[in-house]
């Protein structure tokens, strides 16, 4: 037969595990992406030229270039240099630089949304540079950028999967692995499909809510 | 139109009503078709200009006709260059909406819909989001269109002078109630309606 | 070098697998994000609602568990597809998920007034739609269509992992072959930045083309995410 239900619910609670590490790779990443996203947009920001064009030049190198390649350079090419990465590093490593990468775009949206006059007014009042941004811009650029942020976030959760080709046991790996041992493909990747939709509907409905909201406050 | 609907009452055009078909001696609600049909005597231009940017100004005019009246593309092109050497802006032909300026958009706009040949215009404040500058070139398109005897044209519009030396009757409404209907001559000068001195006084200080 | 540069002719063929993957999904994607994005715009609920669960669908997973998932169910239904016809789908309806919403958030953000506009002129709803609507819609998506233009070219990879010879899975080959990883990578990196950007530059053109503001090449450069 081609679906088992028995075998489905059989499967869960291994496949619950690999999800454990999905989240565990997420986490890792989005820690990654949001410092690397926050670095890039202030780069870009930069009065150095230097500075300014190189942090376009990395963000557009990886906003360009599949994560795939990414991920394959980091864990297949990086030896034949020396350096050897344990698969979830390179995991994280790959998914934390691509999606930091379109998280400085959501950076620079949110704080070019800071009206001009905070700017100034911060200026006038003698702040000091630190003191400008940590006190003034940032308090109020991050709580719009959160709905943007967290949909990156979702969408690492989602494109974590693809670490199962470097063999990391998350989610869509150990359905696999389960796959190749008993040739029951459909129930696994369906359940994983499942438990992704799972998760993704309610975080993303949650997002919108949250999107909405804060549109209403900033009338 | 269909732009709003009707909650109640009738709307007549020409012993014709609009919004309803006549059966035997019964109104009934009219079908789309019908509606269609009646409402292309009908014209309307707006406060915000509502130009198509994608088009330049001729094509602007002429896509109307062609659409929806199947007329022919040199017809449409005849009749759209000679609307807009009424208007004054038959120069800016190829040009596209965002080159002109508030008044020249309005004037095209009033061209584009005369393409359609109306019979009754509708202009919904059309000076109010001008420049104060600019407001005299549309006023003078209206001026020479209110001395053609085959067009209706009903203006809501704050210029109480153009009101007072072009219309035939003058209308005055608060909350959606007619306050008083007169002539000019009579409705600026003395009215019958407290209201209505009331709002003359604070517009028009030289009124009584 | 030499045994690198010879396996050059392999890396051409997965290119030209890759754009094939691309232009046929690009098809797809663009019917299926303008009919999808259309119908939850302005179409009746009986048919928007299921559309919207389909795009839901698409969203909601990531393109690789789509990919696996039809590679290994859709035989079981009886529906035997190529792994590049089932990469073309699968890729196609993804991406093209994402271009309804933008379609959508096009049309909606169409001023009112141009329908009041289209309707006073005499358009029927159809005509309004066909000549007033879609023409400014396609024009505010332009820049977010590029950018899921690219996203599509990004996905292509995945495909590999469903036995289809395109240019990354030809390039772990030619890895395995030569043992030339970091140039054989960098290389297939370099390919896919140039491509990106080409698709970059041809809808700036287009954009420019469209909308003939000058304002528009100023602030070009830097297409948004």
């Amino acid at each position: 037969m081609i679906w088992n239900t028995d075998f489905a619910i059989s499967i869960l609670p291994k496949l619950l595990k690999g999800l454990l590490i999905t989240l565990q790779a997420t986490a890792g990443g989005t820690l990654l992406a949001l410092v690397l996203g926050l670095v890039l947009a202030l780069s870009a920001r930069s009065g150095s030229v230097l500075l300014a064009r190189s942090a376009y030049g990395v963000t557009e190198l990886l906003r360009r270039t599949p994560l795939l390649v990414h991920l394959y350079l980091l864990f297949f090419a990086l030896p034949e240099i020396g350096i050897v990465l344990p698969r979830l590093t390179a995991g994280i490593l790959a998914l934390g630089l691509h999606t930091g990468s379109y998280m400085a775009a959501v950076y620079q949206s949110g704080i070019d949304a800071v009206p001009k006059g905070q700017w100034e007014a911060a200026q006038a009042l003698g702040y000091s540079r630190f003191d400008k941004w940590t006190r003034i811009i940032l308090p109020q650029a991050i709580p719009m950028m959160i709905p943007s942020l967290g949909n990156y976030v979702l969408l690492m959760f989602k494109e974590s999967a693809i670490l199962s080709v470097i063999a990391v046991p998350e989610a869509m790996q150990t359905a696999m692995s389960i796959g190749n041992q008993t040739y029951r493909y459909f129930e696994a990747v369906t359940v994983v499909g499942l438990l992704y939709l799972a998760i993704s509907l309610p975080v993303a409905a949650a997002l919108r809510a949250l999107e909405t909201r804060l549109a209403v406050t900033r009338q | 139109m269909t732009l709003e609907s009707i909650q109640s009452g009738s709307v007549w055009i020409d012993g014709k009503p609009l919004w309803h078909e006549v059966r035997g001696d019964q109104l009934h609600p009219a079908s789309e078709k019908y509606l269609h049909e009646r409402r292309r005597r009908l014209g309307m231009v707006f406060q915000s200009f509502n130009l198509f940017p994608h088009l330049t100004v001729l094509e602007n005019i002429t896509q109307p006709q062609r659409l929806n009246f199947k007329r022919p593309r040199r017809d449409a092109e005849d009749r759209a260059m000679e609307l807009l050497e009424m208007v004054g802006l038959a120069h800016k032909a190829r040009a596209w909406p965002e080159e002109l300026s508030g008044g020249q958009k309005q004037r095209v706009a009033i061209a584009r819909t005369l393409g359609m040949d109306p019979e009754i215009l509708l202009f919904d404040e059309i000076t109010s989001a001008l420049d104060p500058e600019l407001v005299d070139e549309v006023l003078n398109v209206l001026r020479r269109l209110s001395e053609r005897p085959d067009l209706t044209m009903l203006l809501v519009t704050h210029e109480m002078s153009f009101a007072r030396e072009f219309s035939d009757r003058v209308i005055f409404m608060e909350s959606g109630k007619i306050i008083e209907d007169a002539p000019p001559e009579r409705l600026f000068v003395n009215p019958a309606q407290e209201r209505t001195r009331q709002f003359l006084r604070k517009i028009l200080p030289h009124t009584r | 070098m030499e045994k690198f540069l010879s396996y050059v002719p392999l890396l051409i063929e997965g290119l030209k697998v890759t754009l094939a993957i691309f232009t046929c999904a690009l098809v797809v994607a663009t019917l299926f994000a303008i009919v999808a994005g259309t119908v939850r715009f302005s179409g009746p609920k009986w048919l928007s609602r299921p559309v919207a669960a389909l795009v839901e669908f698409f969203r909601g997973t990531s393109c690789f568990v789509q990919l696996f998932w039809c590679f290994y169910a859709l035989p079981l239904f009886g529906l035997t597809l190529t792994p590049f016809m089932t990469s073309v789908i699968v890729l196609g309806l993804n991406v093209g998920s994402f271009g309804s919403e933008v379609v959508r958030g096009a049309l909606e953000a169409v001023p009112k007034g141009q329908i009041e506009a289209a309707r006073a002129l005499n358009y029927s709803p159809l005509k309004s739609f066909l000549h007033i609507l879609m023409p400014q819609a396609m024009r505010i998506a332009i820049r977010p269509a590029a950018n899921l233009m690219v996203d599509l070219l990004k996905l292509t990879p995945l495909t590999s992992l469903v036995t289809v010879n395109e240019l990354t899975r030809n390039a772990m080959v030619m890895r395995n072959q030569t043992g030339s990883t970091l140039g054989t990578l960098l290389c297939i990196f370099a390919v896919y930045f140039l491509l990106s950007s080409l698709i970059y530059f041809v809808m700036n053109r287009l954009e420019v083309h469209f909308i003939h503001r000058k304002a528009v090449r100023a602030a070009s450069t830097r297409v948004a995410a």
